[in-house]
């Protein structure tokens, strides 16, 4: 039986260190087992702890892959010539 | 796809130039336009993971790794182009001898890929910005450059656990640890500047 870390006094919860210790997995959605994903998902919702921790790392998410793709448009250019170039 | 090794190089896969068991020509003819139509949308990631590991020379090397998936496209397997392009790269890097001198941050080939950054900007001039993106950006250029590739491959290029891993020649725990530290060095560095709370 897989140990989902739930709390006995709140069945459909998680403890805060399950939720701490598996939340960059579910923020990224690396996380497979969907029974794990969905307590972890109603103890965010609860904690406002973990709640605010997560809406951190999202907040940290967004902005990092903000500053993507911005590649200039010269050497993008440049590279899908050489792909055609290179049939 | 099949598992290649950081010391199997190039050649492991058939992407030496001069190991292709076809002629150029019979390529040419018979793989074109799949080839084209399969690279081209991978580029970008291309670009972006190859200045992570050499900065200016990125072009250089992405160059590098279109020639040589080109020639060894006879051998690839048809699963998984985005991993099996950038462990081509990654080998293209090793064998250069690129990956032993990673960009790191500070250096001025970053600098000129994040004109928006100041890196000589004091933590006085940090905590002072309200531009919670800005302070997000430069946080991560004050990360170890192992760091900081592992959170760039996650969050800007959208790889998976697994594709960063193979990437970077490390399993997926390394990967799962050095995001999990250098994002939560971002957050302390936020946190310094009063942008966030501080920790539980």
């Amino acid at each position: 039986m897989i140990d989902h870390g739930l709390d006995d006094d709140h069945p459909k919860s998680i403890h805060c260190r399950t939720a701490a210790r598996c939340l960059q997995q579910y923020l990224d959605s690396e996380l497979r087992d969907e029974v794990l994903v969905e307590a972890i998902s109603y103890h965010l919702e609860l904690c406002r702890d973990c709640g605010m921790e997560a809406e951190t790392y999202s907040r940290i998410k967004v902005a990092i892959a903000s500053e993507g793709k911005a590649f200039d448009s010269e050497t993008m250019v440049r590279l899908n010539r050489f792909l055609d170039e290179l049939l | 796809m099949s598992v290649i090794s950081e010391s199997d190089g190039i050649d492991a896969i058939g992407a030496n130039v001069t190991s292709s068991s076809r002629a150029l020509p019979e390529i040419l003819q018979a793989d074109r336009p799949e080839f084209a139509e399969s690279v081209r949308p991978e580029i970008p990631i291309l670009l972006h993971v190859a200045r992570s590991y050499s900065g200016a020379e990125a072009e250089d090397l992405v160059q590098e790794t279109l020639t040589k998936a080109f020639r060894a496209w006879d051998r690839f397997d048809g699963r998984y182009l985005r991993a099996w392009l950038l462990t081509i790269l990654r080998n293209t890097a090793i064998n250069a001898g690129r990956k032993r001198r990673p960009v790191l941050s500070g250096d001025a080939e970053t600098l000129e890929q994040h004109p928006d950054s100041s890196l000589e900007a004091s933590p006085q001039d940090l905590a002072e910005s309200n531009d919670f993106v800005a302070s997000v950006k430069k946080a991560i250029l004050g990360l170890s450059s192992h760091y900081r590739i592992a959170v760039e491959l996650v969050d800007i290029d959208g790889l998976s656990y697994q594709e960063a891993a193979d990437v970077m020649g490390v399993p997926v725990g390394t990967i799962m640890s050095r995001l999990h530290r250098g994002r939560r060095q971002v957050k302390e560095v936020l946190a310094e500047q009063g942008l966030i709370g501080g920790e539980q």
